[in-house]
């Protein structure tokens, strides 16, 4: 995609957007205090909830009767504990307060701590085994998707853009993992406690329950509408970390900037004033997760209180019959067992919706397409290196056409030279070779053969490509030039290097071969990360080539260098060249000038000179 | 003490909120152990005319003749007292809130401020990785430590000691019987968070090591596919997610390990207060409300206990970020000792015998390097990478301070020129400039805000700017960047020089400024530049021959010493690096360059 068909965002879309990808429940958001780099691309709610669930289910399917079986064992377990307080109750009613029976009491705690340590246990393994089907699952989906990634065509990530699809493979699998393991527990367990502690407080006394009735909507409302505030506090937080990280990223790497211009005034003044943005939003959101706590305390005193007062009423005014002090004892405390579970539910469910629209948008990378799935079927041994483009047609998107009937032959062994003003179609033309992209009509044939009818991956290992900008992978020198082709031995590697001139250097390297590539090879010079990426392309002994000979920002004698190792590259391969030096113009077999998607002129140096064209003006424009 | 003071500087000038603060938590902790004492005192002394455990301030009020009314009173009083406790609640929460806000908010700029003073010399070896989760990070942590993780601790320690002032105060041997597990259950869980720390951290690296495996394939899924080694990466990954999901287990029997196990001992705890609880109430020695009131008490204490044992697990976390924040505090500032002259600068330079090393370094970068340059004078710099030529210009604006040796500003050492003044005189053009994420006429005007539309619009037709920009969507509110649009070398090169044309510079320094620009427009901006910058003193860094011979004279520079100087018609009849070089790119036909385009134009996408 050359830079015109990106869509240019004006600031505030800018802002928009921004402030719709910071998902404030990001677990490692809010671990290392908002990562400004990672941010997840959409608003969190789902679209389709109940596709998305029962796909995930059907995932936990394989687990079907390891699950039921946790569901009954914690139902069971919380049950269990739901039934104490009532045990407690009988206790002092039955044993205690009446007339004192050792062994009644006896029996009961025994029974109690029976039925808590029956509890705890179920837990553990409950816990345990749900967390191994989930983290089981997760990484059947993490596999899913990283594979169904390494097939999509290009045209996907251009699509998403990198940012979203590492979110996406990142931020977005833990999302739903959370929701997969714990969620599933939590939202049983704080249900079965709400319905259970209601159902046995009006097993013990209908009149108290009543009483606390009244109370649960009060109380709902009140904590949903803290805990709202709460979340809105925390995201605007989020948003302005995020922000501020920015700033002082940006900052940081480009200080010698602010230096140089004095800069440090402005920026010290931009600084603070999003710091201030953040320390507002600090306060509210800090102010507001305080209260949520107390508050559910106080709820919880005064429906304590109630239960008491009310029942000591009904105690003294109808007698023990009516109302005991083990009752009011047991209702208080189930009572008390209430609103935690209603706010948890509240925040639950919350989260559950998140890992549903993380689990929506996983989802979407496992659905898109595979490139290998209509593949061509034949493989060729080694190319002869005759490529044909007739009327070949191209549109990275619908209605945009960038090429336009382009149609040239390169003959085995030759060396074609592309020439043209940027953003005119030079770089898609070469990338329309290897399938990066597919030509929406028109015919590009190796040796005679359709490339749509080779394999997509036999065709790429024949065609070797060389950019101007050349990506590393984190990891040695000595893999990265490996790369080029997995099953060469040490040897092949270093006579691959020292045919691209890069032994010298490397064997110069304090660990040599072993050195250590940082992400992006940023710890190597361009000049050098051009000539590993030759070496790893000579390893990779294509048929084809495929080269971009821009090398403005590297010294003479380096550019020398390449220069030198490129045209050994070329010595009998037929090889299309993005041609930005004079001597490759001249020497090329044939120079294609490609202006506003079409072909405008072909033919040598001399001939394009002499028709005094386009290219003629070119020429004059730069050397005359 | 000295860690103490650590601790405690971030506050100044707050910490009489702290106070405050941890005062209303003191005294709110000891209202909520008065909670439970209410339901003895209706158990106990309404219902059985027993002696109460409440204060008697509270008791007095709850007197009334008959038992009905003494609890209507009950009911009122305790709803007033948990009013009254909510309302110091929010209060305090409030204070803290502030107080957390503002010590953060002031960390914050101070680091931020000493980060934009630190010398070059010490960004140029600093991660910036590392720096930023320093100034944010590691706030962060501490920003946390003093507003949520040691109000809970403090908070936790005050209610244990007024739970126990409040049991003692019913029953010293239930006290000691209720209390028997719960050091268990502490120790416990400080043990055992400080064993999984080390766990969490593999279980980090390893996610790690997932994400970054998903990056990299993401952001080099070309170079992938060029290669067809698709498989490869799968299997790749896959072992990586493995890793993970193992980490991920290990970590989770441990926690279920851990709560289960404490949940048991809890019950236990529990269930032996229970059992001698109803004993003593059997015997006589304890009042039903009092019993009731040891559970309550109990709960409140014993649960929380656990999650002490992560905040004290945690509490190295904040030492080890407070450290790595004063590591960056402990830099010398690069303008404390620069108070420095502001004399007028025309732009007489004189360079005497000036040599510069790193102080890690055991070899000298620059060595005897002498030369003048006056008004009006264009020098070119001339060399191979790492020949020491941007070295030379940092030490011209005292990014680096040469070693050995003078450079005269009109005849003032340079040591005594303010560095701020210095730098707003000497314009430097970066061969790979920095833009900020904001708009292109933002970055434009960044040397000279005020400046207004016809001007930066004038700036960047000068640049050869302005057409590229007006070809944006939005063209100058276009936003440049990585949240926006990328501009190609060649663009960036010319709108750094646009930056420099709102401003008049008597020194300027072009660092390989025009590299990416192809040879056509070189020539132009040259041409025009030459017209704004007449009375300028000009150095232009290159590697390019076909710009070095324009200038009036020309530095050879060869590890780190000048081999030659002169104008190109001399050097190039001398045998030596220049005319070496001046061959090499010859021999190709002025061939440097890029004949059609700019360099790196539409490759972004590749």
């Amino acid at each position: 995609m050359s830079a015109d068909d990106k869509r240019i965002l004006t600031k505030r879309e800018l802002t928009e957007k921004l402030k719709k990808t910071i998902d404030p429940t990001d677990p490692r958001l809010q671990q290392v205090g908002g990562g400004g780099g990672r941010r997840s691309g959409i608003a969190p709610k789902p679209k389709n909830i109940r596709e998305t669930v029962k796909r995930l289910l059907a995932y936990l399917g394989a687990y079907k009767f390891a699950i039921v079986a946790i569901m009954l064992t914690l139902v069971t377990a919380t049950v269990l504990n739901l039934f104490i307080p009532i045990l407690f109750a009988t206790a002092l009613d039955d044993y205690i307060l009446i007339d004192f029976d050792l062994e009644g009491v006896a029996r009961i705690a025994v029974i109690i701590l029976v039925f808590a340590a029956t509890n705890s246990i179920i837990r553990f393994f409950s816990r345990l085994v749900m967390v191994r089907i989930s983290q089981n699952v997760i990484k059947r989906i993490r596999k899913e998707a990283f594979d169904k990634l390494m097939r999509a065509p290009v045209s996907f990530y251009d699509e998403k853009g990198s940012g979203d699809l590492v979110s996406r493979l990142s931020n977005d699998v833990e999302l739903v993992s959370n929701s997969l393991g714990q969620m599933v527990i939590e939202v049983l367990n704080s249900s079965i406690i709400i319905f259970g502690s209601l159902a046995l407080m009006f097993y013990l006394n209908w009149a108290l329950a009543l009483v606390v009735i009244v109370f649960i909507p009060l109380m709902a409302l009140f904590t949903l509408k803290i805990s709202k505030k709460t979340r809105k506090g925390f995201k605007e937080q989020q948003i302005h970390l995020a922000t501020l990280n920015g700033i002082v990223e940006e900052n940081i790497s480009g200080l010698s900037t602010v230096k140089l211009y004095n800069q440090e005034k402005p920026f010290i003044d931009e600084f603070r004033h999003e710091n201030d943005k953040l320390k507002r939003a600090g306060f509210m959101a800090q102010f507001y997760a305080g209260i949520v706590m107390p508050f559910v305390h106080f709820m919880n005193n005064v429906i304590f209180l109630t239960v008491i007062a009310v029942g000591a009423v009904f105690h003294i005014a109808f007698g023990a019959a009516f109302v005991s002090i083990g009752q009011i004892a047991g209702v208080s405390q189930y009572a008390r067992q209430f609103i935690m579970p209603i706010a948890n539910l509240a925040q639950l469910f919350n989260a559950l919706m998140q890992g549903i629209a993380g689990a929506e948008r996983v989802f979407e990378v496992i659905d898109a397409d595979d490139e290998y799935e209509e593949d061509g079927a034949r493989v060729i041994e080694g190319f002869k290196g005759d490529i044909v483009f007739e009327n070949v047609d191209f549109a990275y998107e619908e209605g945009v056409q960038v090429l336009k009937d382009i149609t040239f032959a390169a003959r085995e062994g030759e060396t074609i030279a592309i020439v043209g003003p940027t953003g005119g179609g030079k770089t898609t033309t070469i990338k329309l070779l290897n399938r990066f992209y597919e030509i929406m009509s028109g015919r590009i044939a190796i040796d005679g053969i359709d490339i749509k009818d080779i394999k997509k991956d036999e065709l790429r290992k024949q065609i070797g490509i060389v950019l101007q900008d050349t990506h590393l992978f984190k990891g040695s020198v000595f893999a990265n030039i490996h790369y080029g082709n997995l099953a060469a031995n040490d040897e092949e590697v270093i006579r691959a290097s020292k045919l691209a001139g890069a032994h010298d250097f490397i064997v110069k390297l304090p660990q040599g071969y072993d050195t250590s590539v940082h992400e992006g090879g940023q710890n190597f010079s361009q000049g050098e990360r051009q000539l590993i990426s030759i070496a790893r392309t000579i390893l990779s002994n294509p048929a084809l080539l495929i080269l971009d000979e821009a090398t403005s920002n590297v010294d003479t004698r380096t550019e020398a260098r390449i220069q030198q190792s490129m045209e050994l590259l070329m010595e009998g391969r037929t090889a299309i060249v993005i041609a930005h030096r004079l001597q490759t113009i001249q020497r090329a077999d044939k120079i294609l000038v490609i202006h506003k998607g079409r072909l405008i002129e072909e033919g040598t140096h001399e001939e394009l000179l002499a028709r005094k064209g386009f290219y003629h003006n070119l020429y004059r424009a730069q050397f005359e | 003490m000295k860690r103490l003071r650590q601790f405690t500087k971030w506050m100044k000038g707050q910490s009489h909120l702290y106070l405050i603060g941890m005062a209303i938590l003191f005294a709110m902790q000891y209202f909520r152990t008065l909670t439970p004492l209410f339901i003895q005192h209706v158990v106990d002394t309404t219902l059985a005319g027993r002696k109460s455990a409440l204060p008697g301030v509270i008791t007095r009020l709850l007197e009334a003749e008959t038992v009905q009314r003494e609890l209507l009173l009950v009911g009122i009083v305790f709803t007033g007292f948990a009013l009254f406790r909510l309302t110091f609640v929010f209060l305090q929460r409030a204070i803290f809130a502030v107080f957390t806000e503002r010590t953060a908010y002031k960390m914050r700029n101070r680091i931020y401020d000493h980060l934009q003073n630190l010398s070059f010399s010490y960004h140029s070896q600093a991660e910036t990785g590392d720096l930023l989760q320093r100034a944010t990070t590691d706030v962060e942590t501490y920003r946390r430590f003093i507003g949520e993780q040691l109000v809970d601790v403090l908070r936790l320690l005050f209610l244990v000691v007024f739970a126990i002032v409040q049991m003692s105060l019913m029953s010293p041997r239930m006290t000691v019987i209720s209390l028997a597990i719960t050091p268990v259950v502490l120790t416990a869980a400080i043990v055992y968070f400080i064993y999984v720390k080390r766990i969490f951290r593999q279980v980090e690296e390893a996610e790690s090591r997932m994400t970054s495996a998903v990056q990299e394939n993401v952001t080099s899924n070309r170079v992938v596919k060029a290669f067809a080694n698709e498989p490869f990466e799968m299997e790749k990954f896959d072992a990586t997610s493995v890793d993970f999901r193992d980490e991920s287990m290990r970590l989770t029997r441990l926690m279920a390990f851990f709560w289960s196990s404490t949940d048991l001992l809890i019950f236990g705890q529990y269930a032996l207060t229970a059992s001698f609880g109803i004993y003593s109430v059997v015997t006589g020695t304890l009042a039903t409300g009092e019993f009731i009131a040891f559970l309550s008490l109990l709960g409140m204490i014993v649960w929380p206990l656990r999650q002490l044992g992560r905040i004290v697990g945690d509490f190295g976390k904040t030492q080890v970020a407070l450290e790595r924040i004063d590591e960056i505090m402990d830099e010398e500032d690069e303008h404390t000792h620069d108070e420095g002259e502001t004399p007028a600068i025309s732009g007489n330079i004189r360079f005497e015998n000036v040599g510069f090393q790193f102080a890690d370094d055991t070899k000298p970068l620059l060595k005897e390097i002498s030369f003048t340059a006056a008004p009006g004078e264009t020098l070119a710099v001339v060399g191979r990478t790492g020949s020491g030529k941007s070295t030379l210009m940092n030490l011209l604006v005292r990014l680096l301070e040469p070693t050995a040796g003078h450079i005269l500003f009109d005849g003032k050492d340079i040591r005594s020129i303010n560095k701020k003044h210095l730098r707003k005189h000497v314009g430097i053009i970066l061969q790979e400039p920095f833009l900020y994420s904001k708009t292109v006429r933002e970055n434009i005007a960044i040397l000279n805000r005020e400046a207004d539309t016809e001007h930066i619009r004038e700036a960047a037709r000068t640049a050869r700017l302005h057409e590229d920009i007006e070809d944006f969507e939005a063209g100058y509110d276009t936003v440049v960047g990585e949240r926006g649009v990328t501009l190609s070398g060649g663009q960036k090169q010319r709108l750094a020089i646009a930056r420099m044309l709102l401003e008049r510079k008597p020194v300027l320094v072009f660092d390989d400024s025009l590299s990416a620009v192809d040879a056509e427009t070189d020539i132009q901006i040259r041409k025009a530049l030459m017209k704004h910058w007449r009375e300028t003193t000009v150095f232009i860094i290159t590697h390019r021959i076909q710009t070095a011979m324009e200038a009036d004279r020309i530095i050879v520079l060869e590890n780190g010493r000048i081999t030659a100087s002169g104008p190109h018609e001399s050097l190039v009849r001398e045998s030596g690096l220049y005319a070496e070089l001046y061959k090499q790119q010859t021999e190709t036909l002025r061939q440097d360059g890029s004949i059609i385009e700019e360099g790196g134009e539409d490759h972004a996408a590749f």
